[in-house]
This record gives C-alpha cells, sequence and structure tokens, in this order.
C-alpha cells in the first residue's frame, strides 16, 4: 500500500515535472560582459560566450547588443547568436569609461537580483569603451580576451599588488559609509588589453585614476599583504657612499637624469597597515604602515656590509613611502574618494556610530593625516 | 516434520522378510535401486537392504555383511548391535524412518520376526573437494571456502572454532522435500533473544523446499520488499567463524556452500576479514576508501547528469569548457546518455558473469575498449561522461559483499532519473528517500544502521575503524551479548615509564 | 484519553536524542534569513539580542519541565485534559495541533520559494511540494523512532555545510561590529522577538516527554541543545553582520545562503546550489516532527487513526502548496506562524504553570480529606 502509493507519486512526480532542461551544450555561457552607454541613455553590450558547436573548433564567440536594460541588451545580442546567453559563468564584467562616470550601481544590482549570478565574478573599468578593450584585443590577439584580463587581474591580486575586486567586495565598499572601491583599470597597450592603472570611485562613480603602482598603497590598509614584489626608487644622496662604483666615474655620464636616483626592487614579504584617529575635532588621523622587505635587486650595485647601512636603506625607503602615501592622498582628498576607509574608523569613534554619506564627503577633504611608514629590511640575499 | 511423523506414527513390526520386502517394494518406485538381499544364517532368515548408489559397496561388504554371515553366533537385534564394531548402529521401527534413512544412505539389517530393523551408515557421497573462494577472493588469510557438503561445512567449522561452547542446533525445513539447516552459535556468548528469533524464523517456515541459503534467507529476513540485503552471506568459514565469535549467529544449509550470519547491520557489509589480517593502521583506510567508493558510486554520474541538464553554474570555467566541448555533438539528453552508458556497463558485467572467464575478459576488452572508443567517436556520448561511469562502475565493486555491491550498482538508475528530473534537488531528495528507508530497516529485529542509530560511540571502533588490539577489550554493544568484555582493559593498556 | 502515556518500552528513547530533536527542530529555514531581521532592529549589537532571546527560552524551558515533571509521565494533551477538563482541554489542545499545522505549512513554502529563487525559478509549487510529503510520509510512517533517526543523521549529515563558512569568516570586517553597545533596550528586545520565528521548535518537548526514558538528563540535553542553537544563529548573525556592509544586509533577503556564494573549489565552483539542496537535509527533519506531532496529537485528542490523518493532512498540504505563490504572501504565512508561536511558545507556558500547580494542590488537599 505505501509504497504503491510512493510509486504512484513519484511517477506523477516524473509526468508533472517541467523543469525546463538547460542543456550545457545548448547555451551561449557568458564569461565576460562589457557594458558602455551610447546616445539616447540606451546601452551596449558586447559579450564575450562559450559555445559548445559540433561543427565549429571556437569555443567563444563575440556578440552585441543593444537595449533599455542591461537584461534588454543581452536579449538583444540574443539575435545574433543560436545560443541562448546565460549569466550563471560571467567572470568578467567592464564598464567603459563614460558609464562608469554615471554610476555602475544600477547595472550591478540586476546582477546581484539574480541569484544564479556568481558572487566573485571580478568588477573592472576600461578608459575607453568596453567594446574597444573587448574588440581590438580580439582581433588583434586570437584568444579570448575575457579570459585574459581576467588572469591579468587574477596574477596582480594574488600578489596583492591590486586590491581584490570581486563584485562582492566591491558591493561591500561601496555600502559601506565612509569607504570607497576602487577597481583596476583596463586599457589597451599597444594593442594588448593591459591594467594601465586603478580607478578611484566616490561611491559608485567613478572619479578618478590613480597610478597602478599606488594600488599597493591602499591594498596595505584594506588586507594584510603578503609576497608582493614592489620597484621603488630612493635619493641617492643618502647612499651613495656605499655604492659600489667598479666603472667609476665614467658610470654617471650614462644616466644623467637619473644621476641623483636609485632603483630598488623589493619584495614586501608582509604589509600592513592600520589607522587611528588622534583627533576626533579636527578630523586628525595617524596612519601606521608597516612593512618587511626583501631586496632582490638594485639599479646600481650596492654593499650592505653592516647595520647601519641596511638602517639607512630601511629609512630611505620609509621616507619615500611616506612622501609617496602624501601624494595619493592629496590627490584623493581633491577627488573626495577615500578607499583607505578613514570614514569608518571616523563613524566607529564617533559616539553615536551613525555617519551619513553626504556628512563623510564635506568632511573627508579636511582631513589630515599623519603616515608613518616602518620598513624592516629582512634579508638581502646571498650577496652582501 | 511433526506432520511427517504423525502420517507414519504406526508400528509394522514384526513381519516376515518377504512382507518387508513387498512393502519396499511397494514405496519405493525405483525400486531397481533398492537392494534387497536375503540370507539364511543359523537357521535365521536375514535381509540386508540399502539403495545401492547411496552407500560404499566394498565398506558393507567388508565389515558388515563378512562378520554377520561368517560368524556362527546366533544373531539377534541387540547382539549385533554389542558385536559389530561400527558406531552408528541404530534400531528403527517406523517405516517413514526407515525409508528416509535409506534415502540418506543407510544400511538395514532385519532379523525376521524381530521388533525392529538394524541400521548403520555407509553414507556414500559425492562432494568436490575444498577450493578456495572464487566470489570474495582474499589477498592474506585464509582462503578456503565452504561446499556444498553440509558434513564437511560443520567439520572446517569446528576445526575453526574449537569450543564445546560453539551450539550446532539441527532444524529441518520444508514440507515436500527437507533440508537440514544448522544453526550455529556460542551459548556463552550469543543474544538469547536473538537466537530464539532466528530459531523460530527458521521452524516456523512452511515451505514445500528451500533451493539455497540464499533462498531461505529471502523467505527470513525482516523487510522483503527492500534492495538492501539484511543478512550476510558469506563462503568464507574464517569470516563466518569471525562472526560467530563475535557473538553473531550464523546459519548453514545442506547443500549450500555458503553461511548465513545475522544480525547484519549495514557497515558489516563493508567489512572484509581482511581488515582484521591487516595492521590496525593500514586495513581501516581500506574501509574507508569502500564507504567514499559506496558514496562516489551513487553519485557520480548523477552529479554529472544534474550539473549538466540545469546546473552549469557549478562547474568550474576550465572544466566547463573540457565538458561542454566533449557534450557537444552528442544528440540525447544528458540523462538518456547517462542510463545508456550505465545499461551498456551492465550488460558487459552480465555477459561477462555468464560467460567463461577466458572469453569473459574478452569481452570486456571488446566492449569497454572498442565499444567505448567508437562511442565517443561517433559522437554519441561524451567521453567525460564514459570517465565518470567507469569510475562509478569500479568504485561498486569494492563492496566486500557481492549482494551489496549488486545494490549499489541499482541504486544509481533511479538517482540518475532524480538527477535528470530535478538535478541537486532530486539527487538529494533520493540520499533522504535512501537514509529515511535504512533508518527504517532491521536485520533479526535489530537497527540496520546500528551504530550509528542507535548511536553506540564504543561500536565505531569496530564498524567504522579499527584500533588496536590492546584497545578491543569489549565486544559490540549493539548486539547486546551475554558477555561484553573480551580482555581486562587495565593488563593491556598498562603503562610503563621509559627504561623500566 | 489517558492523562498519562503509557509507552511500551521498545519506543522509548534515550534523552541523548532530545539534544538533536530540539536542534533539528529549531535550526531550519529561519536560520537563512534571520541575520537580516534581527540586524534592521538591533544592528551591530545582534548578538546582545540573540543572548537575551537564548536566556529567556531557557527560563521558558525551566517552566515547561516543571510543569511536566508535576505529572508521571504526561504530554501537554494530557496537562490539558487534567487542568482544563474535557471540553476546554481539548481546545486548548487543538490550538496546539493548529500551530502544528501552520508551522509545518510555513517551513514547506518558505522552503520551496528558496528553491525557486536560488536553483529552480521554473520549478512548480507541486512537484517541489510533492517530493517534500512524500518524504515526509515516508519517514513518519516510519514512526518515531525512525523520525529521531533521521534527526539525528541528518543533524549530523548537514554540518559539513558549516565548513564552507570559513572562506566568508576569513573576510569579515571587523568594523562593521563596533561601535558596540549603541541599540537601546527596546531595539535589543525587539531584536530578540524577531528571532523568535528561528528560536521556535522547542515546544516539541511538551510532546516527546513521555517517550524519554531517564527523564533526569532532560534538562540537560534540552538545554545544551538550545545553547548549541543559539551558538549557530549566534554564529550566522555575526558572520553576516561582518561580511556584508549595513546597507547590504538590510535588503538581502537569506543573506547567510549568499555567504556561500563565495566559497569555490576547483571542482566545484558554486556551492549555493548544494547548500540549498543540502538544506533538504536540514528541513526534512523539522517537517518529520511537525507532521509527527500534528498526527499524534490529533490522534491523543481525538482518537483518529494517525495513518489516516496522515494522509488527509499531506494531501491538504500538498493542494495547499499551490497557494502562496508570491514572496509577500509567503511573508505574511510566516509572520502568522510567528505570531501564533509567539503567544503559543514564549508566553503560555507560564499562564499554564500556575492552574497545573493550583491543580495539584487541590488535588493533593482531596487526597487528605478523603483519607
Amino acid at each position: 500500500m505505501i509504497r504503491k502509493t510512493i510509486l504512484l507519486l513519484i511517477f506523477s512526480v516524473l509526468l508533472t515535472s517541467c523543469v525546463p532542461y538547460k542543456q550545457l551544450e545548448e547555451l551561449g555561457i557568458i564569461n565576460t560582459r562589457g557594458v558602455d552607454k551610447i546616445e539616447n541613455n540606451q546601452l551596449e553590450t558586447t559579450i564575450i560566450a562559450y559555445q559548445f558547436d559540433a561543427q565549429s573548433p571556437e569555443i567563444t564567440t563575440t556578440v552585441f547588443g543593444i537595449g533599455n536594460t542591461i537584461k534588454g541588451a543581452r536579449e538583444n545580442a540574443g539575435y545574433n547568436t543560436n545560443f541562448e546567453l546565460s549569466p550563471g559563468q560571467i567572470r568578467l564584467e567592464l564598464y567603459g569609461k563614460e558609464t562608469a562616470e554615471d554610476g555602475i550601481l544600477e547595472y550591478l544590482s540586476t546582477l546581484v537580483r539574480d541569484a544564479r549570478v556568481s558572487d566573485t565574478m571580478l568588477v573592472a573599468v576600461s578608459n575607453v569603451t568596453a567594446k574597444e578593450v573587448l574588440t581590438a584585443g580580439q582581433e588583434e590577439l586570437m584568444t579570448d580576451v575575457g579570459q585574459l584580463i581576467q588572469s591579468l587581474i587574477e596574477k596582480e591580486v594574488q600578489e596583492y599588488s591590486i586590491p581584490k575586486t570581486s563584485l562582492q567586495n566591491y558591493l561591500r565598499i561601496e555600502s559601506d559609509i565612509g569607504q570607497d572601491p576602487v577597481v583596476p583599470l583596463i586599457g589597451l597597450r599597444d594593442k594588448k588589453p593591459a591594467i594601465v592603472g586603478l580607478a578611484a570611485f566616490q561611491n559608485d562613480r567613478l572619479v578618478g585614476e590613480l597610478p597602478i603602482d599606488q594600488a599597493f598603497l591602499i591594498n596595505v590598509f584594506l588586507t594584510n599583504t603578503k609576497d608582493t614584489p614592489l620597484e621603488i626608487t630612493l635619493q641617492r644622496e643618502p647612499l651613495s657612499d656605499y655604492i659600489y662604483n667598479n666603472v667609476s666615474d665614467t658610470y654617471q655620464a650614462d644616466n644623467p637624469e637619473n644621476e641623483d636616483q636609485f632603483t630598488i626592487l623589493v619584495k614586501v614579504l608582509k604589509g600592513q597597515g592600520d589607522i587611528k584617529l588622534k583627533n576626533i575635532e579636527d578630523l586628525h588621523f595617524e596612519a601606521n604602515i608597516h612593512l618587511e622587505v626583501d631586496l632582490y635587486e638594485t639599479s646600481e650595485l650596492l654593499s650592505i656590509k653592516d647595520e647601519k647601512i641596511a638602517s639607512i636603506l630601511e629609512e630611505e625607503m620609509a621616507k619615500e613611502f611616506e612622501r609617496q602615501y602624501n601624494v595619493l592622498f592629496a590627490q584623493l582628498q581633491e577627488i573626495n574618494s577615500d578607499p583607505f576607509g578613514f570614514g569608518i574608523i571616523y563613524r566607529i569613534n564617533k559616539k553615536d556610530g551613525e555617519l551619513t554619506d553626504t556628512e563623510w564627503r564635506e568632511k573627508f577633504p579636511n582631513v589630515t593625516v599623519d603616515f608613518n611608514v616602518n620598513v624592516d629590511l629582512m634579508h638581502y640575499g646571498t650577496i652582501q | 516434520m511433526r506432520k511427517r511423523l504423525k502420517r507414519s506414527s504406526k508400528n509394522i513390526f514384526p513381519l516376515k522378510i518377504d512382507e518387508l520386502e513387498h512393502l519396499l517394494m511397494r514405496e519405493f518406485t525405483n525400486s531397481p535401486d533398492l537392494g534387497f538381499s536375503k540370507y539364511e544364517h543359523q537357521n535365521k532368515k536375514i535381509a540386508v537392504f540399502f539403495i545401492t548408489y547411496q552407500v560404499q559397496p566394498d565398506k558393507v561388504e567388508n565389515l558388515l555383511l563378512t562378520p554377520l554371515l561368517e560368524s556362527k553366533k546366533d544373531w539377534s537385534n541387540t547382539s549385533i548391535l554389542n558385536e559389530i564394531p561400527l558406531n552408528s548402529g541404530k534400531e528403527y521401527q517406523l517405516l517413514e524412518e526407515i525409508l528416509s534413512g535409506l534415502i540418506i544412505g543407510k544400511v538395514m539389517i532385519y532379523l525376521e520376526d524381530e521388533t525392529a530393523v538394524v541400521s548403520y551408515d555407509f553414507l556414500n557421497k559425492e562432494k568436490r573437494s575444498l577450493e578456495g573462494a572464487e566470489t570474495e577472493s582474499v589477498v592474506i588469510g585464509p582462503k578456503v571456502a565452504f561446499t556444498e557438503s553440509l558434513v564437511t561445512n560443520l567439520n572446517v567449522m569446528r576445526w575453526n572454532i574449537r569450543t564445546p561452547d560453539l551450539a550446532i542446533e539441527e532444524i529441518t525445513i520444508g514440507k515436500r522435500a527437507p533440508r537440514e539447516v544448522r544453526l550455529l552459535y556460542l551459548k556463552s556468548l550469543a543474544n538469547e533473544t536473538d537466537v530464539n528469533t532466528m530459531r523460530q524464523r527458521l521452524e516456523d517456515l512452511e515451505v514445500d523446499q528451500v533451493e539455497d541459503i540464499n533462498v531461505l534467507m529471502q523467505y527470513i529476513e525482516d523487510s522483503s520488499m527492500s534492495l538492501f540485503p539484511q543478512f550476510h552471506t558469506t563462503e568464507l568459514p574464517d569470516r563466518t567463524s569471525y562472526a560467530i565469535l563475535k557473538g553473531k549467529i550464523a546459519v548453514l544449509m545442506e547443500n549450500s556452500p555458503s553461511a548465513l550470519i545475522a544480525p547484519s547491520s549495514f557497515f558489516s557489509f563493508f567489512e572484509s576479514t581482511e581488515d582484521l589480517y591487516m595492521r590496525w593502521n593500514s586495513g581501516p583506510p581500506l574501509r574507508l576508501i569502500r564507504f567514499i567508493s559506496m558514496f562516489i558510486s551513487v553519485v557520480l554520474t548523477p552529479m554529472y547528469v544534474a550539473a549538466v541538464t540545469f546546473h552549469y553554474e557549478i562547474i568550474p570555467t576550465q572544466l566547463l569548457i573540457s565538458i561542454g566541448q566533449s557534450r557537444a555533438g552528442v544528440p540525447f539528453p544528458p540523462i538518456f546518455e547517462a542510463l545508456f552508458l550505465e545499461l551498456m556497463i551492465e550488460l558487459l558485467r552480465e555477459a561477462g558473469a555468464r560467460l567463461p572467464t577466458k572469453v569473459g575478459q574478452t569481452i570486456g576488452i571488446v566492449g569497454g575498449v572498442v565499444v567505448g572508443t567508437a562511442a565517443v567517436q561517433a559522437g554519441i556520448t561524451s567521453n567525460i561522461l564514459i570517465i565518470f561511469i567507469t569510475i562509478s562502475a569500479l568504485a561498486s565493486f569494492t563492496a566486500p559483499s557481492y549482494q551489496m555491491g549488486t545494490t549499489i550498482r541499482l541504486l544509481r538508475f533511479p538517482m540518475i532519473v532524480l538527477a535528470g528530473i530535478l538535478g541537486l534537488i532530486g539527487i538529494m531528495f533520493g540520499m533522504c528517500m535512501l537514509i529515511i528507508h535504512l533508518l527504517k530497516m532491521t536485520s533479526l529485529g535489530r537497527p540496520y544502521l546500528s551504530p550509528i542509530y542507535p548511536i553506540h560511540f564504543e561500536d565505531f571502533n569496530k564498524a567504522l575503524f579499527r584500533l588496536p588490539q590492546n584497545f578491543q577489550h569489549k565486544r559490540s554493544v549493539s548486539l547486546s551479548l551475554k558477555d561484553s568484555i573480551r580482555f581486562s582493559k587495565k593488563k593491556a593498556q598498562e603503562k610503563k615509564d621509559i627504561d623500566e | 484519553m489517558e492523562i498519562n502515556v503509557n509507552v511500551k518500552s521498545n519506543l522509548r528513547i534515550q534523552a541523548f536524542y532530545l539534544f538533536f530533536i530540539i536542534v533539528s527542530m529549531q535550526i531550519g529555514v529561519g536560520i537563512l534569513g534571520v541575520p537580516r531581521l534581527i540586524f534592521s532592529e538591533a544592528k551591530q549589537d545582534s548578538w546582545i539580542s540573540i543572548l537575551m532571546a537564548t536566556v529567556y527560552i531557557i527560563i521558558v524551558l525551566f517552566v515547561m519541565l516543571l510543569t511536566l515533571k508535576q505529572y508521571d509521565n504526561a504530554d501537554i494533551h494530557g496537562i490539558h485534559l487534567d487542568v482544563f477538563g474535557k471540553w476546554l482541554g481539548k481546545l486548548f489542545s487543538t490550538v496546539y495541533i493548529l500551530y502544528f499545522a501552520i508551522a509545518l505549512y510555513s517551513v514547506l513554502i518558505t522552503y520551496i520559494e528558496i528553491v525557486k529563487v536560488f536553483v529552480f525559478p521554473e520549478v512548480s509549487n507541486f512537484v517541489m511540494g510533492l517530493i517534500l510529503i512524500c518524504l515526509t510520509i515516508y519517514g513518519v510512517l516510519g514512526g518515531l523512532r525512525v523520525i529521531i533517526g533521521v534527526s539525528f543523521v541528518f543533524g549530523v549529515l548537514a554540518n559539513w555545510i558549516l565548513f564552507l563558512l570559513i572562506h566568508p569568516a576569513l573576510q569579515i570586517d571587523l568594523a562593521h561590529y563596533l561601535p558596540l553597545f549603541q541599540a537601546s533596550f527596546v531595539d535589543l528586545l525587539k531584536g530578540a522577538m524577531a528571532s523568535s520565528y528561528t528560536f521556535m521548535g522547542f515546544e516539541i518537548l511538551f510532546l516527546v516527554y513521555p517517550f524519554i526514558h531517564n527523564k533526569n538528563k532532560v534538562s540537560i540535553s534540552s538545554i545544551l541543545a538550545v545553547t548549541w542553537s543559539s551558538l549557530l544563529v549566534l554564529a550566522a548573525t555575526m558572520l553576516a553582520i561582518g561580511f556584508f556592509a549595513a546597507a547590504q544586509l538590510e535588503r538581502r533577503e537569506w543573506a547567510v545562503l549568499v555567504l556561500f556564494k563565495t566559497q569555490s573549489f576547483p571542482f566545484v565552483e558554486r556551492f549555493d546550489y548544494i547548500v540549498v539542496a543540502e538544506l533538504m537535509m536540514v528541513v526534512a527533519p523539522s517537517l518529520l516532527f511537525l507532521m509527527w506531532g500534528l498526527t499524534y496529537s490529533i490522534k491523543r485528542v481525538y482518537k483518529v487513526q494517525q495513518k489516516t490523518t496522515l494522509y488527509i493532512t499531506s494531501a491538504l498540504f500538498l493542494i495547499g502548496t499551490f497557494f502562496f505563490e508570491k514572496h509577500f504572501e509567503t511573508q505574511q504565512v510566516i509572520n502568522f506562524a510567528n505570531q501564533f508561536g509567539l503567544w503559543l511558545i514564549y508566553v503560555y507556558p507560564f499562564v499554564l504553570l500556575p492552574f497545573v500547580l493550583l491543580k495539584k494542590r487541590l488535588n493533593k488537599r482531596k487526597g487528605a480529606r478523603s483519607s
């Protein structure tokens, strides 16, 4: 009796089941998507999708669509392909510069609303239009540009050279009052896609571009960095006594404009940044950065014979970092974007713990910060 | 048994030799086989009768007839029993007993006008000799397997468990063609309720005949509708004796080359005696592999079907590309593709099992390699699925019990169908149903999932893994045995300081 | 109907399993959405709200146990009969039966909705309802022993998904918890109230108490269970608060489920799908217990065969899944179950206890007089 009922029920599941099949090989699986705003407030999407066609060995395809909404543009792009475009495997979302300047939250919230879309997808901004980056590269390289950009970003994120840039991270930082997101800026270098800088946001609007080598300075405050290669240019003067000059006088003539500079490449083993609010009335902050570095390469031969030289080197590095921080911070204040999260520290130290976005936007340009960098030189390889 | 006795409970003796011959010839329709010889000795008529091919004729000649006829003695039943130096002498009075005695190879002697027949055993039973196990082959440990002869099997069992504590009860089963069944257990250990339940079930069985112990198992198991075997049948005597020594009950049956072990839990089907012979730290990982492979075997192909049919999102991009490319030309939905390949594997297995070993191997190679490659090249199936199917087929063969292996293999089919209908939700539904089913099952009234539920942490040591011998001081708690302590824990785990 | 329940010795269970019974009843789909509810009241001080709720629940548990200890082996229906008499007692018992039905229905449609949002937007309510009801019928037919087995085995098996939360836990932003102690007492109370739906389920003690073999361990087992559930809810809430920005969390339904989206392994990219499927193992014990409670209560009160009510109510629930397909309708059902349960579970034991004590005193006096 029981078993008969169960059998009956199972059969009725069989009969009534109306979950439509979404077979892998019948889908166009979107891997990368570019979004640009064009005239009349319309959107143009550039979609790089996988499609598995027995007739063709090529699995990636690029299609374009125009519409008033993201989904509408996708539907429009769907007319170009015989596969059903589906968003479950989007790994990279690229926004054109002008689009990002008008704010990207509305596009991102579409992604979040659909539970099937991954939260770990990367978000990036192009310094031209997304279409240009995605198509120009496609012709030039004959490979999947979407994947190329993804691995570029992932590699840098793994080295902690740039901050994490997943959809979830972006949204969290964007939603946090008192902190603004930064995402990698993708441009074309020799007609190939490359990371050319860092896009600084004010809430969800693109407000400025930062040079790529300053991304690490921001990332130190966002996570504990490990093993990041970094090139840093120091003043030659304090170290000149210890630079081992085997070519004697002729050497300096080679690069006259850099003669007072000395470049080294270090690996930052550990990087930690910490912000303290010193004075809530004056909006005075103190930022302490601790870096442990290994020396890897010097532009000129340098002999580190004793502790004294090492400490001079440490000091010079710290000075240089502090200078860079001050420059960066001034620039950020100018565009009123706060990727370090000074606002969060301000909020948690405030009495009622409440802070509105507009309040912080007014206050941020008046903030003063003391950047204290502490560099520890750990090892310098097998030669002194 | 009781009924048969009732039918012929009248004493027919004394009677004349000729009358006896007549009576026997009438009862035996196959009269040519019945040897009935009459002798005159010291003016007394003696009849000796037996079924010719059931006895050893030269022994009858040498040991029985020669002393009987050459002696000058005046024979009577008692003097025969006293004088002839054979120990199997017995008196029979009832016709039914005589008939059944003749069938199993007894030689009957009747002195005219006596009130009973004297019988001696000269059984001549055709049997094969003891051989190594075929279906449950082991790498280390005893390799001998049971044979069809109950006597031989009992002999082996007695040699394995040399204690008078071993109880061997005789029960006869089958109304029309009775078979002898033996119930084996340790008197001082086995749970009395279990023994009584088992005996009850065997005695209450009212059937015409029971063909084999596997059939007997189906008659007496708790839930006959379930896919899962509820008693363990094994062809290994050492496994049987190990179970008996653990406090379980074994049943042996005439003409069946395997023993039945009860009660059996789900986990005991994944135990092999080899786990015991291996060192404690190298055996249990193998058992773990068996559990994992059971899981893989049930879930792997359905997972593929679910992911490819409904949830492409859960496949990592690189894997997605290779699966997508291999699926590209396949004309069937994944569920049919998977069912088709699973059926093919079952086909190969079945063909291999039926054919002689050497041909079977060829079939395996032809079927597996040639057809598999051709199917992929023809674009009927994707090669990634072939890998999954092969892995899950291999995994299903790791279960030490053949019956459990078959069950696991069968379970895949409903799972694939469920995955094809409702994806991961369907698989989960199947798993939930399966676990609830296992929870509902019992073996000889004991929970099937023991020691997981009801939980006995002490038994994890035996059912799921195995600790070194000095931690094995307790017997299974879930069997509620009469004596639960194997040895003193204190002595076994005595600690010594350094350099003592 | 007897006041005390005679339970055959083979149906008795160890108090150990009470832990799993209560945890599996409390932890259901509710835990996925509760961080948002608590957070929107108590903000970063939600943990205080949860602790307050836990303490209150433990007090309720003590009251329930005290009530039950006045009898030899009675359940809630027996107590109702004894205290309120035949008709009024039946009325109160019927309220309990209705509660079980509504709670069961709310669990059913919530899980269906989660499946529809996260995995299969196209699946019909009927199919999902059918498989869940199928599971429920099959389990309940096995009786209490099997249901407890289900809660135990599933309760252990489903725990692996907690390991998937390690990755999101490493990404939390500690600043989200600061500054501490900002919420007012009223807000904290509101937060505790918001967690009430999730914490419902320990009322099953009123029904299973007679089945428990070693009654001296009941209190420790049930308190541990409530503590463990609270820890789970606390962990989920704290994780969600740390992981999401405040503005995000206030908008996200089932925030805990979204946490699983960030975890990926080389062989599985997205775990939220697997977690939604695995949730069936979390939901099934609640469904089984509620269905058992429903049918068993009807048997106790109205003497109807459990099998009959099982089939009839299952059919009704199955038909019921057709209604309330919209999200806000589902929420209304949950809110109703919440309101219903709030009075019945969190307040009613305090009302019942004085009646029971009074009745006992009266009985004693009567006994003394007659002797």
